[in-house]
């Protein structure tokens, strides 16, 4: 019973890890940078969010600027940051992430100071309960149910406007050959940038939905960054459900190992599955065979 | 068609164009002979805009020189690039599709290339990089004119191929021509590329050294010793 309870609990986790590396694993392939400040572009996206929900104390408006604001976070990142040196090294755009994921932690801290504010959850009341056989209670908040059906909702959305939009192929065509889809007509600058705001845009919301869990602060999205960074490696860069998936099944682990061994040892197992398959299935479990970067 | 003044490309220090000027006019078939690292993909790609250039480009009298690829690409200026580049993971069919993102009748022109290259049409729905090197040159090629070039310029269109191959892109290379296409052909094959063209530059080591009609320089005594092999 406490391992069904356990995996109940860890898969509206697990969905938001997912849309995490979705982001991350959309960028990586296309623009091929690892994005450090992934995480807390999402931070600050929250505390956006908190900003007009204050302001307003309309919860739905506060996560649409949250998203709007991601979108333009991402967009003005490439822009200005990554497309001067875009064609000198892929190194330099790591040490730009980094860059920036400092600074966003630090104008957060100047800005909103370093307390924790409390956050809504999307819905609130009682917990679904169900009775299984003699004395088993499973429970499921409301809340993560919400959650899990918008992470699996908006992946299959993208998914699908990867697969037959005109712009989605054109984002996978140019993930695979810069100079050819140069030469076709594309405009590889635009489609940087819109995979940016699209990422940027999912790490935002995985910020308001789960800032009711970690509250608001400038580190909330620390750990976020680093399980949706196993998450992709987990389910594979190379594959659109590999990093849900792959988001899942760490959040499922996650939730098992807090509960049967220590909740101390949840991020060294974490970070023993990121050794662990990067040393025996590099290119995930879920991976299509390996063709270029996608 | 397009007039092409004091082109230069550069990489870093590495001067792989020096100043080049030509031009195609429209209708004509133009060849750009050359050793290896003579210069003549660099040429191509600053014409696309593929890479940075310094020198003008006009096409029919208007310069064009600060437009991007797809600015060019819109205009009907399309290049068929080296090593074909097809989109590996895509489908063949979502392969063509690209090649209208911008411009070309995709129901019109998938017909047309499926017509031209029938074995596209059974590997449709086929990934790409699946195919043979002679099928992915094909591919890359129906893409290029998926888009209505009014100017194609093809980057060693016969690389890796077999000859019988070979034969079948030229031939639907004279083809285009007779619709009224022009075409801007860079090739390793001079002797197959002279016959099918009107003119021709010859490029070493980034400079134009010689240009002609095909027809003379087919029968010039030093373009066949050092580029024919006759």
């Amino acid at each position: 019973m406490l391992i069904l309870q356990s995996i109940i609990l860890g898969i509206p986790q697990g969905a938001l890890y997912g849309l995490m590396a979705f982001g991350i694993s959309l960028i990586f392939r296309t623009v091929g940078v690892m994005n450090f400040s992934h995480g807390n572009a999402g931070m600050f996206s929250a505390f956006i969010a908190l900003t007009v929900f204050l302001l307003t104390q309309n919860l739905l408006l506060a996560i649409l600027c949250a998203v709007i604001f991601g979108i333009l976070l991402g967009f003005l990142i490439e822009k200005f940051l990554m497309r001067p040196v875009k064609h000198l090294s892929h190194g330099g755009m790591l040490i730009i992430t980094l860059g920036i994921l400092m600074i966003l932690e630090g104008l957060a801290q100047i800005i909103w100071g370093v307390n924790p504010f409390s956050f809504n959850e999307l819905v609130s009341g009682p917990p679904l309960m169900f009775t299984l056989g003699e004395d088993g209670l499973l429970i499921l908040p409301l809340n993560d149910l919400l959650i899990t059906v918008i992470s699996l909702g908006i992946t299959i959305l993208l998914a699908v406007f990867l697969k037959v939009t005109k712009v989605g192929i054109a984002i996978r065509a140019r993930s695979q050959d810069e100079v050819g889809s140069k030469v076709v007509g594309i405009n590889t600058n635009m489609i940087d940038g819109l995979v940016w705001g699209i990422g940027i845009s999912l790490s935002a919301l995985v910020g308001v939905l789960i800032a009711p869990k970690t509250t608001v602060t400038p580190t909330m999205m620390m750990n976020m960054q680093l399980y949706g960074f196993t998450a992709g490696v987990l389910g594979g860069f190379t594959s659109l459900y590999g990093s849900i998936l792959g988001g899942i099944i760490l959040g499922i682990l996650e939730k098992i190992v807090g509960i049967y061994i220590s909740p101390d040892y949840q991020l060294t197992i974490i970070l023993l599955i990121i050794i662990l398959m990067l040393a025996f299935k590099p290119s995930g479990l879920f991976a299509k065979k390996f063709e270029g970067r996608v | 068609m397009l007039r092409v003044e004091n082109l230069s490309v550069n990489y870093g220090h590495v001067k792989a164009v020096k100043e080049i000027s030509f031009e195609i006019k429209s209708g004509e078939i133009v060849s750009i002979l050359g050793a290896n690292g003579a210069g003549k993909t660099s040429a191509l790609f600053g014409v696309s805009a593929v890479v940075k250039s310094k020198g003008k480009v006009f096409y029919k009298d208007k310069d064009i020189s600060g437009f991007t690829t797809y600015q060019r690409v819109e205009k009907g200026i399309i290049l068929c690039p080296e090593n074909r580049r097809v989109f590996s993971g895509l489908s063949v069919e979502e392969n063509l599709k690209m090649g209208s993102y911008l411009r070309g009748n995709y129901q019109k022109n998938i017909e047309t290339a499926y017509r031209m290259f029938p074995i596209l049409k059974e590997r449709k729905k086929q990934a790409a990089g699946s195919l043979s090197g002679g099928e992915q040159q094909m591919l890359a090629v129906a893409r290029a004119l998926m888009s209505d070039p009014e100017l194609l310029m093809l980057d060693e269109p016969s690389l890796g191929l077999a000859p019988v191959i070979v034969d079948q892109i030229f031939k639907a290379l004279v083809e285009l021509k007779r619709s009224g296409m022009s075409i801007l052909l860079v090739e390793q094959n001079a002797l197959k590329s002279l016959k099918i063209s009107d003119r021709a530059y010859i490029l070493e080591t980034g400079r134009i050294v010689h240009s002609d009609d095909a027809k003379t320089l087919l029968n010039d005594e030093k373009v066949k010793k050092s580029y024919l092999g006759i």
